[in-house]
């Protein structure tokens, strides 16, 4: 298991500090330290049908707070990579529906384009009207612009794109 | 002082007035700042959460583009993917083999990477910036909101404590402003679901607005456009949620510094922030009136 994740589990002494720091776990079905014990015990399937790698913020609290050097937030992105190149979404379909919107709208335009990005959010997930009511405000205050950003060298941007599509083994864009 | 500049996307939309703000005390300063010609999106939360390569390659394109020795970077976010990025591929060859036939061309190496705040509190001394203030924030109470990329994790955010960290403090005590402990300088806002699991950002960055408020802030500190605007455009629907009638402006480090470097409101992007913040401009004000010395303390 700990070859399969590329990162150590056995030090794991079942403390919680991760789960106590860690600003997600009341919204995950299982808290981390929960997670990294189903993978000691070889239940990796039971770790990937949780939610709790998607809904994980990134935040680092937890690997930094491990007093035993477990890299948990690591340990979360790899069966976040699994989850995703499988399709599993473990009841949250928006937050990887989110992803591939963002990654799309980075690999037309070289740079992040708001409008685009909450439109093909809103079509990828199924939320047609979602955060349309914030944009007028946004827009008169010149926070949001009518057209994407020029000045991005699209060429390679397009090129890294394809390239860690076809030769990544780890996920899919 | 010369570096390249990655403003990053927010910079260039919803996050326009850090980049007007930023540009403004870095010239006060002189600190140059030079556009890393076409750079691009740093991949975000989004690429390391699906495509490892990607996450590793975005950055190094940016990286690889940047003229100068070193990159500052203001948005945390992009910020810790680029150093992030830097550290792995110094230390895994393969890794930075393959990031190279991604691109098409050799990784430079040996560019630092670098957060504006760092900069601006760690490469001008102190002395030389009080020389440049021409005013107070006048004893306006304020607390500072680190989030989680600036300081984490410590083997790659290097420049400051990664619980209790002072960079922020530091430099808003030195314009004049009281600047209060509060438990959640660290805990993170909830950043990459906000337009996914908005709810998550709700509990979140609740969870910030309702100890700052308590903490009896004037306004909240930050020096991270995602920050920003958790902080800021979910406000409305935050406090709604729970109750408060207060409401609390959360503006850029570098606005407030330039406040006290003799720019304007509208020059530093203040009329950009979705809550209101005039009263907050007028507290710094009539402060600034009632204790003109308080820059010497
Ligand atoms: S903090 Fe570290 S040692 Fe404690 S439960 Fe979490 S992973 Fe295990
Ligand atoms: S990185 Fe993920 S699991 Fe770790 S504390 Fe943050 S949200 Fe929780």
């Amino acid at each position: 298991m700990e070859k399969q994740l590329g990162h150590p589990l056995s030090q794991c002494y079942q403390c919680g500090k991760c789960s106590a720091g860690c600003p997600a776990a009341y919204t995950m079905a299982e808290p981390p330290n929960r997670i990294i014990r189903f993978l000691q015990l070889g239940l990796y399937d039971r770790a990937l049908s949780q939610n709790s790698y998607w809904v994980c913020s990134s935040c680092e609290m937890c690997t930094a707070r491990c007093p035993r050097n477990v890299e948990i937030k690591e340990i979360m992105e790899v069966l976040r990579h699994d989850a995703f190149r499988r399709g599993i979404t473990s009841g949250e379909a928006p937050v990887p529906a989110f992803h591939k919107a963002f990654l799309k709208t980075v690999e037309w335009f070289g740079r992040l384009y708001e409008p685009g990005l909450v439109l093909l959010n809103n079509l990828l997930s199924g939320r047609f009207f979602k955060d349309f009511t914030a944009a007028p405000g946004m827009f008169f205050k010149g926070k949001l612009k009518l057209f994407p950003g020029r000045g991005a060298d699209n060429a390679a941007v397009r090129r890294i794109f394809k390239y860690s599509r076809e030769e990544a083994p780890r996920g899919e864009v | 002082m010369k570096f390249s500049y990655y403003p990053g996307c927010t910079l260039h939309s919803t996050a326009a007035e850090y980049d007007l703000s930023a540009r403004a005390v870095c010239k006060t300063l002189g600190i140059e700042l030079v556009d890393v010609p076409g750079w691009a999106c740093c991949g975000a939360t989004s690429a390391h959460s699906v495509n490892e390569l990607l996450a590793y390659a975005l950055p190094a394109h940016t990286i690889t583009s940047a003229t100068e020795n070193a990159v500052v970077a203001p948005c945390a976010a992009c910020y810790n993917r680029l150093r992030y990025t830097d550290v792995r591929l110094r230390e895994d060859a393969h890794l930075r083999g393959e990031v190279e036939s991604a691109m098409g061309r050799p990784y430079r190496a040996g560019v630092a990477v670098r957060h504006l705040l760092d900069v601006i509190a760690n490469d001008v001394p102190e002395e030389e910036v009080k020389t440049k203030l021409q005013g107070t924030l006048g004893g306006v109470k304020v607390v500072c909101y680190y989030g989680c990329l600036l300081t984490r994790p410590k083997d790659v955010a290097a420049f400051d404590d990664m619980e209790e960290p002072r960079t922020m403090d530091r430099l808003m005590e030195l314009c004049g402003a009281d600047v209060l402990d509060w438990p959640h300088r660290v805990v993170c806002c909830g950043a990459a679901f906000s337009l996914s699991r908005t709810d998550v950002v709700y509990h979140m960055t609740g969870k910030l607005i309702a100890s700052a408020l308590r903490a009896g802030a004037d306004a909240v500190v930050v020096a991270c456009p995602m920050c920003q605007s958790n902080l800021d455009l979910r406000q409305p629907a935050i406090v709604k949620r729970l109750g408060i009638k207060e409401r609390l402006p959360a503006v850029y480090f570098t606005q407030l510094m330039g406040m006290c470097m003799g720019y304007s409101s509208e020059e530093l992007g203040f009329k950009k922030i979705m809550v209101d913040t005039s009263a907050l401009i007028k507290k710094i004000k009539t402060g600034r009136a009632e204790a003109p010395a308080a820059a010497e303390g």
